[in-house]
């Protein structure tokens, strides 16, 4: 463990940015913080619990051209340049790498390996809990980081600095890092614990998958849906949402887009003869939280889930995922 | 100009550059079908199993999931194609020499070395004949490695039944084909009725049998109770889901059915994989 | 004060007409004082709560229960206006509805609350208008801040703060004014100030479409500009299918995103209550309501027509002298 005096966030993006990187840092819009490619230092503030929207669109852009088409195919070569983010929150952090599980398995997707591959991840912890955070609920940390390459804790004057991948040393040996003392340490953990206690939000995950899988015909999911919209707000800000639709823009010549989709729009699963698997807005809504808790628990023995709370807090109608998933019954009277 | 002749497949998304070399006309009317010979450009066939499909690109239109129709022991690649939307529409408007675009194979097939030694009914309904045909083609053509072959098919009229002369032909051959229509038509010699009923008056024998059955959903739930009801067990029965599909290598979503990708570890199910599901499939 | 209001709306509720089988009206949120809208039962009267966090607007649940009972709902000025609107294009039935109108002093803008409440959300008891401050009690504790800091920037060119047509009507009534000075100092900018203020907007839009899916007078069911849902059945013809007009793409892009919003806005001319859902519900926060504020002023000085008159605006356009 190193320590930095001064602010290392800060200092790390100038150094980045004078290496020749790409850099995605957070950035205040009036009212929040998104992450955008900076240019200066300037434009930067880690002055935020978390960002707005998440950070996919640093190896998931909302859209994506795949190919050209004219009189034959091109392909688009998928871009390498070397990118980091800095100030990336850890739950955030594990939304890439549940990310990178869907699209680097298996097959994988080039579009995506070639902005994950080099991409440096300085992770920041969390100072405290937001009012929609929950990521401990999931089995998370809000300052410990497996994934990230760099993870910094704010101590105020100066910065705590864990390095722990050989990309991270590689950067962090750019800048002027002492031993963490005794007392380093502890105020550290001092913060842990303050960080702990300040959660106002969990889940009640005891039993989920029993619980789930025989209230699945309940009506319960009819109430929870009945404000329901079907907007995609939550889907949209999800850190690990990534549903997408292929199509093609243009008649004789053109490109092959992707784009987010959310398998809240009806038109998601419509298929050509009209049928739809998930016609009711009930049925949607049903996935969405299964897909979450559940389908992919089965399939990759992770919750998609990170607990940072956007989607509660963008939800025009209330919709509450914790409060949900929480009170799913679980003696279901057929 | 592009790579895409020499590298299949790195990019899973570029498709193959391929022509269309015959268009026969299987169903005439409001609700065509079209079988579409597609050859590939520059390239040999790739080899694929029974079951497996594509996703073939109407530059400007999109792409459409097909199951390949006929046997990988046939040459080149067969599409049956019902005109029903937008990429399906151009596509019959399309002429012998047009070029299209070919991704595959895509998905799991369906598993021809375990069935080996064992007698294959394959029971469809209307269009979903198209992936059966795959697999009794290449029965037929490795005859001596499987049992009692029998195909059961059915369609609304006659003039819906899919691969028509083919099926004359092979039971004229001796094949044992068992073809029926929903409602009487002057001049049909066969049965009268739905595939379900063909199926519990022929009454097949379910020792050492795999029953294949694709079709409308309705017809699907009534063949898997006459199955059942006939003494066949759930490991005993194959079947195909569809889907909206659009990436076909398993990451958009589209298809997923709870942990399931119907592009990737589908289409083609044993019938104890779906049944215990939690979603309707 | 809004204990008031809420005894006087339960008062009410226990007084109902017989032949009424739903009430829709707010509960308290778990865990946060957000007030959300409920569909309730006659029998569950003691779950509705009131506060000046009260803001949705209960018109498109309304329009959808009307279908299958009489329906009571709580509902202020803008709400009102709403469902007015919605009876005049022939969408609800005026004796479908009971309306217990609550004349309101504005809502609170949850966002600028957020920022200025010094208690942890989950800490909160209360949240009481009284007189000109906002009252917020938590744990013993209580925070004065005065309301013109934390109400909705809309509610203050509020056209009707008072239900003009309701069953009953709970707290005094208030004026209304027709007041487009926010308009007129933002058109006070030159057009290439106004040009990037908007592309700026617009590059911020996800078209997550949340503002027209809980904007009450946006119920078509195929949306022109970005179809949502397609209205097919087995029997379309292929034909119908492949050449389906689609006037944007799905690419997000700040032009695009203006296509999206300005056609959106466009089909809102002479109808748009002024409600606020639009803006309240955009999780990037972006500024929707000055476009629909803008059309509006453009309606009003140009063909003189308010959203409170008996007839559609564009039956009023027919009867107009030419011009």
């Amino acid at each position: 463990m190193k320590v930095y005096n001064g602010n290392f966030l800060k200092d790390v993006v100038a150094k980045l940015l004078e290496d020749g990187y790409r850099v995605y840092a957070p950035v205040r819009e009036k009212n929040y913080h998104v992450f955008k490619i900076v240019e200066s230092v300037d434009e930067v503030s880690f002055d935020y619990v978390n960002t707005k929207k998440s950070p996919k669109d640093v190896t998931f852009p909302q859209n994506e051209v795949l190919i050209k088409y004219g009189d034959w195919v091109e392909e688009i070569p998928a871009r390498v340049d070397k990118t980091a983010i800095v100030g990336i929150r850890p739950c955030d952090i594990q939304g890439l790498k549940l990310m990178d599980s869907v699209f680097l398995e298996d097959i994988t997707d080039p579009y995506y390996e070639a902005k994950r591959k080099n991409l440096l991840v300085v992770g920041y912890a969390c100072n405290e809990a937001g009012d929609y955070c929950f990521c401990t609920s999931v089995g998370l940390s809000p300052f410990r980081s497996d994934y990230a390459d760099i993870l910094v804790t704010d101590l105020g004057e100066k910065q705590v600095v864990e390095i722990l991948s050989e990309k991270g040393k590689i950067i962090a040996s750019e800048l002027n890092l002492s031993d963490a003392s005794e007392e380093d340490i502890s105020r550290k953990r001092e913060l842990e614990r303050k960080v702990l206690s300040s959660f106002v939000r969990s889940v009640n995950t005891e039993n989920l998958k029993e619980r789930m899988a025989q209230a699945f015909n309940s009506d319960y999911w009819k109430e929870v849906a009945m404000n329901c919209v079907s907007c995609g707000a939550c889907t949209y800000l999800c850190p690990t949402c990534f549903c997408f639709d292929i199509f093609d823009d243009g008649e004789l010549k053109g490109v092959r887009v992707r784009t987010w989709d959310s398998c809240q729009f009806p038109l998601h699963t419509l298929e050509s003869s009209s049928h739809n698997p998930r016609r009711e807005k009930w049925q949607r809504l049903r996935n969405r939280f299964y897909d979450k808790f559940y389908y992919m628990l089965v399939r990759k023995g992770e919750f998609y889930c990170v607990g940072c709370g956007r989607c509660i807090a963008a939800c025009p109608v209330g919709i509450d995922i914790a409060d949900v998933i929480s009170n799913i019954p679980s003696e279901v009277k057929q | 100009m592009s790579s895409v002749l020499d590298e299949p497949m790195k990019n899973p998304y570029l498709p193959y550059k391929a022509e269309i070399v015959e268009i026969r006309d299987e169903v005439k009317g409001i609700r065509p079908i079209k079988t579409f010979k597609i050859r590939l450009i520059g390239r040999e066939r790739f080899d694929y199993k029974s079951g497996q499909g594509c996703l073939v690109s109407v530059f400007g239109r999109g792409e459409s999931w097909f199951t390949i129709a006929n046997s990988p022991t046939r040459p080149d690649l067969e599409f049956s194609v019902l005109k029903t939307g937008k990429v399906t529409t151009k596509l019959h408007e399309m002429e012998v020499g047009d070029v299209v675009g070919i991704r595959g194979p895509l998905g799991r097939g369906f598993p021809l070395e375990e069935w080996k030694g064992m007698n294959i009914i394959t029971i469809g309904g209307g269009i979903g004949q198209t992936p059966l045909r795959s697999i009794y083609q290449y029965v037929i053509d490795n005859e001596k490695d499987y049992g009692d072959l029998t195909i059961i098919y059915g369609a609304r009229t006659s003039r819906d039944l899919c691969y028509r002369d083919e099926l004359f032909q092979l039971k004229e051959q001796g094949f044992n084909v068992e073809l029926s229509i929903d409602n009487p038509e002057p001049d049909w010699p066969y049965f009268v009725g739905f595939v379900p009923d063909n199926l519990k008056r022929i009454k097949p024998d379910p020792e050492n049998t795999i029953a294949i059955t694709c079709g409308p959903p309705i017809m699907i739930k009534i063949t898997l109770r006459v199955l059942k009801d006939l003494g066949f067990k759930e490991e005993q029965i194959y079947t195909t889901l569809e889907r909206r599909m659009k990436c076909g290598i398993g990451k958009c979503g589209k298809c997923k059915l709870e942990s399931i990708y119907v592009c990737r570890d589908g289409p083609v199910f044993r019938y104890d994989e779906l049944s215990r599901l939690l979603e309707e499939a | 004060m809004n204990s008031e209001i809420l005894e006087k709306i339960k008062e009410e509720c226990r007084k109902l007409p017989d032949d009424v089988s739903y009430i829709v009206g707010f509960v308290r949120k778990q865990g946060e004082p957000r007030e959300i809208l409920r569909v309730l039962r006659p029998g569950e009267i003691d779950r509705l709560s009131y506060s000046p966090l009260s803001s949705s607007n209960p018109s498109r649940i309304v329009m959808d229960l009307a279908k299958s009972g009489k329906v009571a709902v709580i509902a202020k000025g803008c709400d009102v206006r709403t469902l007015k609107q919605l009876e005049k294009e022939e969408k609800i039935k005026r004796e479908r509805v009971y309306i217990i109108g609550v004349s309101c002093p504005g809502v609170i803008d949850y966002r600028k609350f957020r920022n200025a409440v010094k208690f942890r959300l989950s800490e909160i008891e209360s949240v009481e208008l009284v007189g000109d401050d906002v009252i917020v009690k938590a744990n013993g504790n209580e925070q004065r801040i005065p309301f013109n800091e934390l109400i909705f920037e809309n509610c203050l060119y509020c056209e009707q703060p008072t239900p003009k047509d309701c069953d009953v009507l709970i707290g005094e009534p208030r004026e209304g004014r027709t007041d487009f000075s926010d308009i007129e100092e933002f058109e006070k900018l030159d057009r290439e100030e106004r040009w990037k203020y908007w592309m700026d907007v617009f590059s911020k839009c996800i078209r997550c479409h949340a503002c027209r899916e809980v904007c009450p007078i946006c119920y078509c069911e195929e949306c022109l500009v970005d179809p949502s849902n397609l209205a097919v059945s087995p029997m379309t013809p292929a034909e119908e299918k492949a050449a389906y007009p689609r006037v944007l793409g799905k690419t997000v892009s700040a032009s695009d995103n203006m296509v999206y919003h300005l056609m959106r806005v466009l089909h809102h001319a002479g109808r748009c209550a002024g409600c606020g859902e639009c803006e309240r519900a955009c999780p990037m926060e972006l500024p929707l309501l000055k476009l629909e504020r803008k059309l509006k002023k453009v309606v009003y000085e140009v063909f003189n027509y308010s959203p409170d008159e008996e007839i559609p605006f564009l039956s009023k356009l027919d009867i107009l002298p030419e011009v």
